[in-house]
């Protein structure tokens, strides 16, 4: 079983199993921490650089820009 | 030969598929709207190594306009100095050194009628003397299963055109085919996590293939007379099919400490099939005015099918020409990591109606080529720093 298959079926384990929570109950959620994206500007940029250095490009935060660059 | 910017006319004739989705996504929304977000920021990215220094201003902004509407644009610019590693036409590897602008202008709207729904059209234009690149999409998001889940798509089509600023008559064009689909849900308290899965069609010009180089030549060595070094214009296939999954989970420790963890796996019609992987952890300090951020990533991919660091014949060269050949590093089995560390300072807020302050980042990279005798290994050092706000 692949990798990715073993992550997504914990995945969707983990997402049958949960149960409803009220805006209130969700305050930890909505935290600065809790962001995975801080600045969108900077993410896209990673991303550039990684796809001019590597084959690998899709399913990232952030979107790298089409270019001549490799 | 330079390459001309699209006419108006001929963008639209191309947008007609995007237009027609994004018809479609708006379709879908109605009732009443929900709060715009005025933003704005601007930052400056570096990345330096041995061979190649960029920097990169850039700025972005959003404001919104009539009832549910927020319109987001950003422009920024890469200014590209250094030398390449580049195999020439006279099979001599040679440093040759340049300086080159990057521009990048996008443009998007987001309509959000209900609080609980969305959809959002964008375009791209990236531009430099060698290359245009012309990026239409269109993208839907909805928040079911009482708002513990939000799902999402994203459809991209572009065009890029491309030639050489040497003058060689060399160019072709590519189009470019993107979907992203995405499930975030939330799973308990402090847990939350999403699947990405994206792929991504491209049909190119037959002269050069997808992603070759107008600049690169392959160096062949001729078995049968070894005195002989013969050089050939790179040459990759002319489509490419991409896909790739990622897993993403994030966990809150405290209102103050979270961890996030992601992996993606990659393979493409190269027969390039990768994995990366990363891990963060984030905390505020100060009242959650100071937070600080490190990440570690990791990547690991193995070379495309029609890949050598060293092609070789042993006969007739129309007999045994590899039909593909390729002098990218890109397409070398790689081995990757980044360290980074993140710092931003809120020095205003007023809850989560206005904030403002700035930010820092410094990354470490270090890139091994498997298969690339010439370039082994490539490190390099990407520094960043902005200011941003939302009022």
């Amino acid at each position: 079983m692949s990798a990715l298959s073993l992550f997504t079926l914990l995945f969707v384990a983990l997402s049958g199993g949960c149960v409803t929570l009220h805006p209130y109950e969700r305050a930890e959620l909505m935290t600065r921490v809790m962001s995975e994206t801080p600045d969108a500007m900077e993410a896209s940029f990673e991303v550039h650089v990684h796809r001019t250095r590597e084959a690998m490009a899709g399913a990232e935060l952030g979107e790298g820009a089409s270019c001549g660059c490799n | 030969m330079r390459v001309q910017l699209t006419t108006l006319t001929a963008l639209m004739a191309r947008a007609r598929p995007v237009a027609a989705a994004a018809l479609i996504a708006a379709a879908l929304l109605s009732g009443a709207a929900s709060l715009a977000e005025e933003r704005a920021g601007v930052r400056v990215d570096v990345y330096t190594d041995e061979w190649i220094q960029v920097v990169s201003p850039a700025i972005e902004g959003g404001f919104g306009v009539g009832a549910g509407v927020q319109v987001n644009g950003g422009y920024s610019v890469d200014v590209l100095s250094g030398a390449t590693r580049t195999q020439t036409v006279d099979v001599v590897s040679s440093a040759t050194t340049f300086s080159e602008r990057r521009h990048q202008a996008s443009l998007s709207a987001t309509a959000s009628r209900h609080a609980d729904r969305s959809a959002t059209v964008g375009y791209t234009l990236s531009a430099e003397p060698d290359y245009v690149s012309n990026v239409g999409s269109v993208g839907f998001s909805k928040e079911i299963l009482e708002r513990m889940a939000t799902v999402g798509g994203t459809y991209r089509l572009g065009r890029d055109r491309f030639g050489t600023a040497t003058g060689e008559a060399v160019e072709g064009s590519a189009i470019n085919q993107s979907l992203e689909l995405g499930w975030s849900h939330i799973l308990s308290r402090r847990t939350k996590g999403s699947l990405t899965l994206a792929g991504d069609y491209s049909a190119c010009a037959e002269s050069l293939g997808c992603q070759s180089s107008a600049y690169r030549f392959v160096p062949v060595l001729d078995l049968g007379a070894p005195q002989s070094l013969l050089s050939l214009r790179e040459r990759h296939p002319e489509t490419r099919l991409r896909g790739a999954g990622a897993l993403r989970l994030s966990q809150a420790l405290s209102t103050e400490l979270a961890l996030h963890a992601s992996y993606r796996y990659y393979a493409d019609s190269w027969e390039v099939r990768g994995h990366t992987a990363s891990l963060a952890a984030a905390r505020t300090l100060l009242d959650e005015r100071l937070m600080v951020r490190l990440d570690a990533r990791g990547g690991w991919q193995r070379p495309a099918s029609f890949y050598r660091d060293n092609y070789a014949i042993d006969g007739e060269l129309s007999e045994q020409l590899p039909d593909y050949r390729s002098a990218d590093p890109e397409l070398a089995g790689v081995t990757s990591a980044m360290a980074r560390g993140r710092v931003s300072w809120t020095w205003f807020s007023l809850g989560p109606l206005m904030e403002f302050g700035p930010n820092v980042r410094v990354a470490r990279l270090w890139y091994r080529y498997h298969e690339l005798e010439e370039l082994p290994e490539r490190d390099a050092w990407m520094i960043g720093g902005g200011a941003s706000g939302s009022f």
